[in-house]
């Protein structure tokens, strides 16, 4: 039925009314001079019905002798609506226009998404790509995938493996990261493991190469810990890289005193503007200033499908330099976190066996700290080779 | 007259006879109007011959051999094409004349 009243609609068709007279036989001279008669009703001795427009033409004989007279109530159908809006040139320009910026911008890329990515940010791939032609408004048909794969991952040396799938007007990247390969150290370059802080040794632990301290030797920064010079069985040495741990008991000290007065940039006023974005476009509502401003970049989407439009939204923040003077008790609370937040730096990766703090009138935090930590630093062998000198005879 | 009528009561019987033997049906070898009734809401008649009776609350159809008379409410003729009808409308009762 809904196709039948699709064709109906496209060829068009009458409805009108027919009174006085024989109904009946009205419609039974309609049906003999083969005309198509739908939603026939009869109230009051008025018969409303439809029929198509060749038809409506041949009903009159029906009608003149059935003794009806007919009236057309209403015209249907598109060849009405076109003879109506004949003259409207502006809708038909309008709907031509329409249709031909839906066949143009169908062809563009307008979405381009990346997946597949973990560490590599999505704007670096992004960038690398635009700088190969594929970017938003960009024909499709005129992006040669192939060689823009291939140069793309040539530049792109963090990834191992890329592909570009085009779907009208969408764009979607799809990478796999490549694997590190772990760094191979160099065990050809004879070192010794030095000391790197003054400390009492605690643990030695030679992995590679002699050890030439004791547990318990107190050394200065710089002395031989490890030694990188093998003796073999033979009685002759050879040359290595040394390696171990060497744990050694170090003193530490650190002090910390927030200024009184201090230069500082105050936010004063802060004011948003707005961009909108259509497809390559950028439209500013207002003035924008770059300078002390953020953007955030918000797009529609629907149905996991990123539109080419959207807003971006600037916040421009004004800031004035102030000369900031503390209170002592903010001074002391500041000066408390400081010393502490470098604490936390500083002692990270070491063990502390004992700490003393102290803090005097001037709100100043000092600390001194016993620390068991490791010592061993690499320090590369200065080596000469000897030079053979071969001596001719005369 | 009274001849007449025996001739054709005798053909019916006949035809009768026939489709019911080779298992035909009825309406194509006895030239019955064929009707299919969808609740009280729809009739499509197949052999319409003509429009005896309409009105809001009777349609009265001319099939050759019968006259079908349907009686509702908000009696419309949907289609009226060749011999075939389809009527809607809330229909009460539906009657057979010879």
């Amino acid at each position: 039925m809904l196709f039948l009243n699709f064709v109906r609609f496209l060829l068009g068709y009458v409805s009108f009314t027919a009174r006085g007279g024989f109904p009946e036989r009205f419609i039974n001279l309609c049906r003999l001079n083969k005309i198509i008669l739908w939603d026939l009703k009869n109230s009051e001795a008025v018969i409303s019905a439809c029929t198509d427009c060749a038809s409506y033409k041949k009903i009159r004989s029906a009608a003149r002798k059935s003794g009806m007279r007919v009236r057309v109530r209403k015209k249907h159908g598109l060849p009405f609506f076109l003879e109506r809006h004949k003259r409207r040139i502006g809708v038909v320009a309008g709907a031509l226009f329409c249709a031909a910026v839906i066949l143009i911008l169908s062809t563009r890329i307008w979405s381009i998404d990346v997946i597949g990515n973990l560490s590599v940010p999505p704007e670096k791939i992004l960038g690398t790509f635009e700088e190969l032609g594929v970017k938003k408004g960009v024909s499709a048909s005129r992006i040669d995938i192939k060689s823009t794969e291939f140069a793309a991952l040539q530049r792109l040396n963090e990834l191992s493996w890329l592909n570009i799938n085009i779907s009208g007007s969408k764009a979607v990247i799809e990478v796999r990261e490549a694997v590190e390969s772990p760094e191979i150290d160099g065990d050809n370059v004879p070192a010794d493991i030095v000391a790197a802080r003054d400390g009492i040794i605690t643990i030695i632990r030679p992995f590679n190469g002699t050890a030439e301290q004791e547990i318990g030797n107190a050394v200065v920064k710089g002395d031989l810990l490890i030694s990188g010079i093998e003796e073999n069985g033979d009685l002759t040495v050879s040359f290595c890289k040394a390696k171990g741990y060497v744990v050694a008991r170090t003193s530490r000290s650190m002090k910390y005193i927030q200024p009184e007065k201090f230069i500082a940039a105050k936010p004063i006023s802060s004011k948003k503007r707005f961009i909108l974005n259509f497809l390559s476009f950028e439209i500013p509502l207002g003035k924008i200033k770059t300078e002390n401003s953020y953007s955030e970049k918000s797009e529609i989407i629907i149905n996991g499908v990123t539109l080419p439009a959207g807003i971006i939204r600037c916040v421009e923040t004004v800031y004035e330099e102030k000369e900031i003077t503390l209170s002592a008790e903010r001074r002391k609370m500041l000066s408390f976190l400081r010393f502490t937040d470098m604490c936390a730096e500083e002692f990270r990766y070491l063990e502390v066996e004992n700490a003393e703090i102290s803090v005097n009138e001037s709100g100043e935090f000092s600390g001194a700290f016993t620390c068991l930590e490791n010592i061993g630093k690499e320090h590369p062998m200065q080596l000469e080779e000897a030079e053979h000198e071969e001596t001719a005879d005369p | 007259m009274r001849k007449r009528k025996c001739r054709d009561d005798r053909g019916d019987r006949i035809m009768d006879s026939i489709s019911r033997n080779l298992d035909l049906p009825t309406d194509t070898v006895s030239g019955y109007a064929h009707m299919e009734i969808s609740g009280n809401r729809e009739v499509i008649l197949e052999g319409c011959k003509g429009v005896l009776e309409y009105s809001d609350c009777v349609i009265a159809m001319n099939t050759g051999r019968l006259t079908v008379r349907l009686c509702g409410c908000d009696m419309t003729i949907i289609s009226m094409q060749g011999s075939q009808a389809i009527i809607k409308g809330t229909i009460t009762s539906i009657e057979f004349c010879n």
